[in-house]
């Protein structure tokens, strides 16, 4: 009964999400031009190498399309800092819901049809790259794939809406935005894989959350760590996901006694 | 007589819109900080891309490490400019333009249009940063290159690639003409990543498809190569020859685009 009033909003996104499901396909397609710089560019590198920091050419084709889906998948436009800003988050805080669960189900509604739109498109992919994709045969692997990238998702609500709170503290947040963009698509592993960076940039990583939004997933998936080194993964992005959970709290209240309803 | 007195009403518009967007982004400070700290990570970050191949490989595509330093400076100087100028403007903008049939109010100014937009939301204050970085890579790139560098030359194509650029902005924003797409900026922004790596590792129809219908290998490529003294002849003669072509193209799809506009929205 507690959900039902989530479950309404969730449904609601669905319904927008399948309404606008060509405008989600457009934008995946483009998100998917880059892929044809990154098959190039990485058939260039291996030309004279069978294996570069432990990858093969299929294994980092491979790494770069699951990454660029999954991330034009699980990435969406957050309406927090503009709630904030523009002083529609009145109209939120006066509602018997909470704030923050409310713009999960809308996001996670959001990313979860986004998944089920842009799938015929990866499989489309994986159907013209079939020559330079390495493919996962293990059932398993699918399993781990769906828990580690239901989990990213809740890991990147948490973040991002940590970062839209900035607002209730700085008139337009979306310069800070950007910088945690690029922070973060090098410690997930977006810009390149991990196993590339140089150790002082990995050491930092291990202190962010960022690597199990992204790198962690796939590297998992195509079995490039253990079984062991994939439930620790798993145990350390719900461990995240409890940490971010309360930061944004804490964060929330905090930034509530600030608000002051600009806007008409 | 009368293109001179064109160009002075022309420029005289172009300085109020600069003073007056100047003053806009005057208002948002902290914005500028974080902006300008995002550029420079993003920077840095592409060049950390670039060094972890280079730790294992010697080339990428034939190209050394301080040519393609040069190449993502490049990248990044050519965007700040069409950022601050022609695609911040009207172009970018032209999907809400469309929904909400706001280009009527455009059409009817005695300016034209095309060049309107080039200045009407020019940022040359949040754009003069990203191109003085970008000018401090080109240059280490430069620097740490064993080649001789030939500058007029490199900055006498950059204008051509600029050119170019503009010319492509102009056919892609006229799509809107026919069918609105929402995402005209993210797909300008993507199609341009593919000439942030050196064409010379496309191949085949994917090269050629680079160079003269989405001409990312003329507008980031071929300046790069001009500098160092490796830009063939017949290379050049393609980027004139492309140049040409998006010149005419892009003017037959603008005007097309206009006749078939129809007024929406409320």
């Amino acid at each position: 009964m507690l959900l039902a009033k989530y479950f309404i909003a969730f449904k609601n996104v669905l319904q927008s999400e399948i309404e606008f499901r060509a405008n989600t396909l457009i934008r995946f397609f483009i998100s998917l031009i880059t892929l044809v710089s990154i098959f190039y560019l990485w058939n260039d590198v291996f030309s004279a190498r069978a294996e570069i920091a432990g990858y093969t050419k299929e294994q980092i084709i491979t790494y770069y399309i699951l990454i660029t889906f999954i991330l034009a998948s699980v990435i969406t436009f957050s309406p927090v800092a503009d709630n904030i800003r523009n002083g529609e988050l009145s109209m939120y805080i006066t509602r018997p819901i909470s704030y923050i669960w409310y713009q999960y189900w809308l996001a996670l509604a959001q990313r979860f049809m986004r998944v089920l739109i842009g799938l015929p498109i990866l499989i489309i992919i994986f159907i013209i790259f079939r020559e330079h994709v390495y493919i996962v045969t293990n059932p398993l692997s699918y399993l781990i794939l769906l828990v580690t990238v239901f989990s990213a998702m809740n890991l990147l609500f948490f973040i991002d809406i940590l970062i839209n709170f900035l607002e209730f503290w700085f008139t337009n947040s979306w310069g800070m935005n950007m910088v945690f963009d690029y922070i973060s698509s090098i410690f997930s592993g977006a810009l390149i894989p991990l196993a590339f960076l140089p150790s002082w940039l990995i050491t930092i990583g291990n202190f962010l959350p960022y690597q199990y939004t992204g790198a962690f997933l796939i590297d998992a998936f195509i079995g490039r760590i253990s079984f062991d080194q994939t439930l620790l993964g798993i145990l350390i992005q719900f461990v995240w996901m409890i940490i971010l959970y309360i930061m944004s709290r804490i964060v929330w209240h905090l930034g509530l006694k600030r608000y002051e309803a600009y806007g008409s | 007589m009368a293109l001179n007195i064109r160009l002075k009403k022309e420029f005289s518009l172009a300085i109020i819109h600069l003073k007056l967007n100047t003053m806009v982004r005057m208002e948002d400070k902290i914005t500028f900080l974080f902006m300008n700290v995002g550029i420079i990570i993003r920077i840095i970050l592409v060049v950390i891309f670039f060094q972890a191949i280079y730790t294992k490989v010697n080339v990428i595509g034939g190209w050394s490490y301080a040519e393609v330093l040069v190449l993502v400076g490049t990248w990044e100087l050519i965007n700040a400019i069409a950022w601050a100028t022609f695609f911040r403007g009207g172009f970018r903008r032209m999907p809400g333009f469309m929904r909400r049939g706001e280009l009527d109010s455009l059409l009817v100014r005695p300016v034209n249009l095309k060049t309107y937009f080039i200045y009407d939301n020019n940022d040359i204050l949040f754009g003069s940063l990203p191109i003085i970085f970008a000018v401090i890579l080109i240059m280490y790139g430069a620097s740490i290159s064993s080649m001789d560098i030939n500058l007029p030359y490199y900055l006498f194509i950059i204008l051509f690639a600029l050119i170019i650029q503009y010319f492509f902005v102009i056919i892609l924003s006229s799509i809107n003409f026919w069918t609105i797409v929402e995402q005209t900026m993210h797909l300008f922004i993507n199609t341009m990543r593919l000439g942030r790596y050196p064409i010379t590792i496309y191949k085949g129809i994917a090269r050629t498809a680079l160079t003269v219908l989405v001409p990312v290998a003329c507008i980031y490529s071929f300046p790069v190569q001009a500098l160092f003294g490796k830009l063939k002849i017949t290379d050049l003669g393609i980027m004139f020859g492309v140049l040409i072509c998006f010149y005419l193209l892009s003017n037959y799809i603008w005007n097309i685009g206009l006749r078939r506009y129809e007024s929406t929205g409320y």
